[in-house]
């Protein structure tokens, strides 16, 4: 049966069923906005590989059936939004009934925000439209149209049913829409719980006359599934020689930091940006004293990074970041006899460019 | 897992303790120095370089003093007395002798506590191998000159000819009653890559090039040497002397 309505979905999509349907509905508005839908939507493989069914185990029956029909945490379209519009199309009832009927496992609509695509999961069907405005009463709209499809094609055909309350009042028919059906993309794996980004790095410090140019390599560690994620992140590079005031010193730092990383998702690469502290185990030797020794500091302060790398999900994609270390009471380096030299850079500057790996 | 938090923000912290906030002291170019704080003369005569002495010859004396002292407690005080005939150069010294760099700075901080009139004072010198065959000799003075009544001066002498042109165009001011750092930098070499640089609190007062010492034996003295000093004995506190391979000037710090 699931099947049939998605059949029935689609023909309504694509082949112009619409126009039979205007038949048997008072107003074009509902066939031609599918038309509009059918034009801007991509549609997710209907075959159930990768996707998890939408049963809502927690809310489990209540008295009328009627807790959280819709759920997800999306805020374009919200929730309650697509419930307001589905009603408009099927009888609240027979969606529960659908949904919850008896016999039946309890099941939700879920609706997901993917920045500029949403997904939306009704009765182990998946659909994800792209519309990238993010109109978000559209988009309830087109996810209430989606719905109704599986749950009750028949209702949007039954011409009695606008005539009852709560309906809504026919618009103008909308401007004829160019069909283009397109192939369906793979519906998009969950977002990885572990990434790990392993990369050479390249970090110098702003301010000294002689630029020290630390290479070596990055590790950064970004844990959870969602859009805000802590993330940890080290480096080890190697030695490098710099200036600092009238000392020539070899410098050598050990750069670990801790903080956030939040991400904007989008179809081809998430961008990121990140904020936490930063903590650098700093050593230096002077080159040309004398008597030379080699003193070791700590620095404290804080980091923000920018990054973007290719949206795949899963396995391993590629991606670039810029980074700037601040650090308000850098050591001070000091020799005899002419004192103290000056300050290590307040200012770390760097850049990755490598892979990264979601699991 | 109290503990385990408890004993992760100790461990933090005391790294922090250590690190932050911390000079970074990554050497020196002092080869040596003598703030005289120990109360004697080690510094001078635990030869840092070839050989090293402080000596006074009766009725002149060499002690370290707290009367005055540049930084710190004490410093070395320089007495002359029976001054009016001194052909033999009798007086206090403090001697660096031989094994020093080919190049260096010397450093020494002075104290004057009166103005007096003289024939000659000299409060440091350079020596070096000259003649054929080399040996050692007295190549350079720098004296105390009293160029008017309470005003006290510098000259340098050099012992192969005469006196060596200052390079500022008035006679320099030696304060009285107050420390003075005098500074040289002698490079050692018997061709016209030699130098003599002399700074009096860190302004220069002379900058000559030349021959010097034929050889690469170096020696500088920290003295009171004079003829004809008024009032006697002549007091001379000296403190915080040093040889560095980079100019001390005014504000160095020859320790921590």
């Amino acid at each position: 049966m699931a099947h049939s309505n998605s059949n029935i979905a689609e023909s309504a999509l694509g082949h112009g069923l619409c126009v039979r349907a205007c038949r048997y509905l008072h107003s074009c508005v509902i066939a031609t906005t599918l038309l509009a839908i059918g034009g801007r939507a991509y549609a997710a493989d209907e075959a159930q590989k990768t996707v998890e069914p939408s049963t809502n185990e927690s809310s489990g029956p209540s008295a009328q059936g009627l807790l959280d029909p819709v759920i997800g945490e999306s805020l374009c379209p919200l929730p309650d939004a697509i419930w307001q519009e589905l009603v408009t199309l099927v009888p609240r009832e027979r969606l529960l009934a659908r949904l919850r009927g008896p016999g039946k496992a309890n099941a939700s609509i879920q609706v997901e925000d993917l920045g500029s695509m949403f997904r939306v999961s009704v009765l182990d069907k998946v659909r994800e439209y792209r519309e990238e405005a993010r109109e978000c009463a559209y988009r309830a709209k087109v996810a209430a149209l989606f719905v109704a499809l599986i749950i009750d094609p028949a209702a949007l055909l039954n011409a009695g049913l606008c005539e009852q309350p709560p309906c809504s009042p026919a618009p103008e028919p909308a401007p004829p829409t160019r069909i283009e059906i397109q192939a369906p993309p793979p519906a998009l794996p969950p977002r990885t719980l572990v990434r790990i980004e392993l990369s050479p790095t390249f970090i110098t410090g702003l301010g000294a006359k002689d630029l020290a140019a630390h290479w070596g390599g990055a590790l950064r560690f970004a844990l959870g599934r969602g859009l805000v994620v802590p993330v940890l992140g080290a480096a080890a590079l190697w030695p490098a020689d710099t200036t600092v005031g009238y000392l020539q010193l070899r410098q050598w730092r050990l750069p670990v930091d801790f903080g956030i990383r939040a991400t904007l998702p989008s179809s081809w690469i998430d961008f990121y940006g990140e904020l936490g502290f930063a903590v650098a185990l700093l050593s230096e030797r002077a080159r040309d004293l004398a008597t030379a020794k080699t003193q070791t500091g700590i620095e404290l302060g804080g980091r923000v990074s920018l990054g973007a790398r290719l949206a795949r999900r899963a396995g391993l994609t590629p991606f670039i970041s810029l980074q700037a270390e601040f650090f308000p009471d850098p050591p001070r380096v000091f020799a005899l006899p002419e004192g103290v030299a000056g300050r290590t850079p307040y200012v770390w500057m760097g850049a990755c460019v490598g892979a990264s790996w979601g699991m | 897992m109290r503990t385990r938090v408890t004993n992760t923000l100790l461990v933090v912290s005391g790294l922090l303790a250590l690190g932050c906030g911390r000079d970074l002291d990554v050497g020196s170019d002092v080869l040596w120095s003598s703030r005289f704080e120990g109360g004697n003369f080690a510094e001078w005569t635990s030869a840092a370089f070839g050989f090293g002495n402080e000596s006074a010859t009766a009725p002149n004396t060499i002690e370290v003093s707290s009367e005055h002292a540049h930084q710190g407690t004490y410093a070395a005080k320089l007495t002359v007395s029976s001054t009016a005939t001194n052909p033999g150069g009798i007086g206090s010294s403090l001697v660096q002798n031989g094994g020093l760099p080919t190049q260096a700075y010397y450093s020494a901080w002075y104290y004057l506590p009166q103005s007096v009139t003289l024939y000659y004072w000299v409060i440091m010198k350079f020596r070096a191998e000259l003649g054929n065959p080399p040996t050692q000799a007295e190549l350079f003075d720098v004296n105390l000159t009293n160029p008017s009544a309470g005003k006290m001066s510098l000259r340098v002498y050099d012992h192969r000819s005469r006196d060596l042109p200052l390079s500022v165009p008035e006679t320099p001011d030696v304060p009285v009653n107050a420390w003075f750092q005098l500074e040289a930098f002698y490079r050692d070499a018997n061709d016209s890559t030699g130098r003599l640089t002399l700074w009096l609190d860190g302004q220069q007062i002379l900058d000559w090039q030349g021959a010097t010492g034929l050889t690469s034996w170096v020696a500088w003295d920290v003295v009171s040497v004079g003829e004809s000093l008024s009032p006697e004995p002549a007091i001379l506190y000296v403190d915080d002397c040093a040889i560095s391979r980079t100019r001390v000037g005014p504000t160095g710090l020859l320790a921590e």
